[in-house]
């Protein structure tokens, strides 16, 4: 398979390591500016920069603290869960993880529903369904396991709620949240490369089908339907992701013109609170 | 029963009720078949809208099946037991914010289902 390496992700993370912090600097330094502006003194420039700030601060908080307050809820649902309901891991399955090496990172419960997640951010496990268990063979068990391990060992669920707290925060720059979809993709075509690597193609192919497959019609989220099933087939088939370049330019611009009008706002507030500084000294 | 398991948090206490007459029926039950069992020893008997929003809630959450009975609709069981409940619940909330899931469950593209069937075979 020629599939060419992702490149890296890294300079965003520093970009969002430094820009994070300063915005919310800007910010707090906005809500404080608000408290002393003289209203009827000030030029309209200085409380339009000094909303912009504060505004765009507040909304970013809100907008992470939305992807952030599921992810705790359902992280402590998933615990109470756990000290509940795990069974025994099958011998079928102990066989399967005591050769992958992972059966102390795995649980099991019995649901019909077949599903595999990796889950948890500091020391992520493993959770199976019985469900899973009973439909698929051998092959197909084995890929589903070198495919969460690879999550695992990437610590993915960590880097996945990353991505999109940063994208919840910046929700207003429209290039952030498709990175972190793409971000989605690419942890997901890593874990497949290393499951076909390990399984074989028609193990993952069968996988898939097998546990991707509603037959009944169910209310599912209609944006993305198929989510990243048609790139991950694509792969299978030894074809390249489509990079969907023009999507990518159309947001980046879209990101760019919020981002100037942001920091246009931001340099007169700096400027402003610079100046009442100088002034307090 | 509903309240075994500690998988319950996912419902409430007449959600959990409802589901506890639904585990000892054997087979489909109508709304009024429901309603009757729960309020047999009851001192403020349950309406029956109360239970049929109840049902059709239940229902909404996939955790019921409902099917079109003569003039009425009868509900019946979708999950083993309260685990799986949970399992739901806790996935459902999750949304996708902190998990991997091998893969999501979708109404598969036809053209897609065959590429996949391929594959699975073509190299096996």
């Amino acid at each position: 398979m020629t599939v060419p390496r992702p490149r890296p992700g890294w300079m965003l993370w520093l970009l969002a390591a430094v820009a994070v912090p300063v915005h919310l600097g800007l910010t707090v330094l906005a809500l404080v500016e608000y408290a002393r502006l003289d209203w009827l003194a000030s030029e309209p420039y200085e409380f339009t920069a000094v909303s912009a700030v504060a505004g765009s601060g507040v909304l970013a908080v809100a907008g992470a603290l939305r992807v952030a307050w599921p992810a705790l809820r359902g992280g402590r649902a998933l615990r109470r869960l756990l000290r509940s309901s795990v069974r025994p891991l099958p011998v079928r399955v102990r066989a399967a993880t005591d050769t992958l090496g992972i059966t102390d990172r795995v649980d099991m419960v019995a649901t019909g529903e077949a599903f595999a997640v990796t889950h948890g951010l500091r020391r992520p496990r493993i959770l199976l369904s019985t469900g899973l268990v009973e439909a698929l063979d051998a092959a197909e068990l084995t890929a589903v396991l070198v495919h969460e391990r690879h999550h695992l060992r990437r610590r993915d669920p960590l880097r996945l709620l990353a991505a999109r707290l940063l994208a919840g925060y910046g929700w207003y720059l429209p290039l952030l949240r498709w990175w972190a979809q793409r971000l989605a993709l690419r942890r997901e075509l890593a874990a497949d490369r290393a499951a076909t690597a390990r399984a074989g193609v028609a193990a993952v192919a069968g996988a898939l089908l097998k546990l991707a497959d509603l037959p009944a019609p169910a209310a599912v989220a209609a944006i993305n339907p198929m989510g990243n099933l048609p790139d991950r087939i694509a792969q299978l088939e030894g074809h390249a992701p489509a990079r969907r370049l023009r999507l990518a330019w159309l947001l980046a611009g879209a990101t760019v013109a919020n981002l100037a009008g942001l920091s246009a706002a931001a340099i007169c507030c700096t400027g402003l609170g610079v100046a009442m500084a100088g002034g307090m000294t | 029963m509903a309240e075994s398991g500690g998988g319950g948090s996912a419902l409430g206490p007449l959600e959990a009720e409802v589901m506890a007459v639904l585990w000892r029926a054997d087979g489909p039950v109508s709304v009024r078949g429901v309603v009757d069992r729960l309020n047999t020893g009851r001192s403020a008997p349950l309406a029956y809208t109360t239970v049929m929003t109840v049902l059709s809630r239940l229902a909404g959450k996939g955790i019921l099946i409902r099917e079109q009975q003569g003039r009425g609709f009868v509900y019946t069981l979708a999950v083993a037991d309260t685990a799986e409940i949970a399992v739901r619940g806790v996935l459902a909330e999750f949304g996708d914010a902190a998990l991997a899931r091998f893969v999501e469950r979708v109404e598969l593209d036809p053209r897609l289902r065959a590429r996949l069937r391929k594959l699975m075979e073509a190299k096996s």
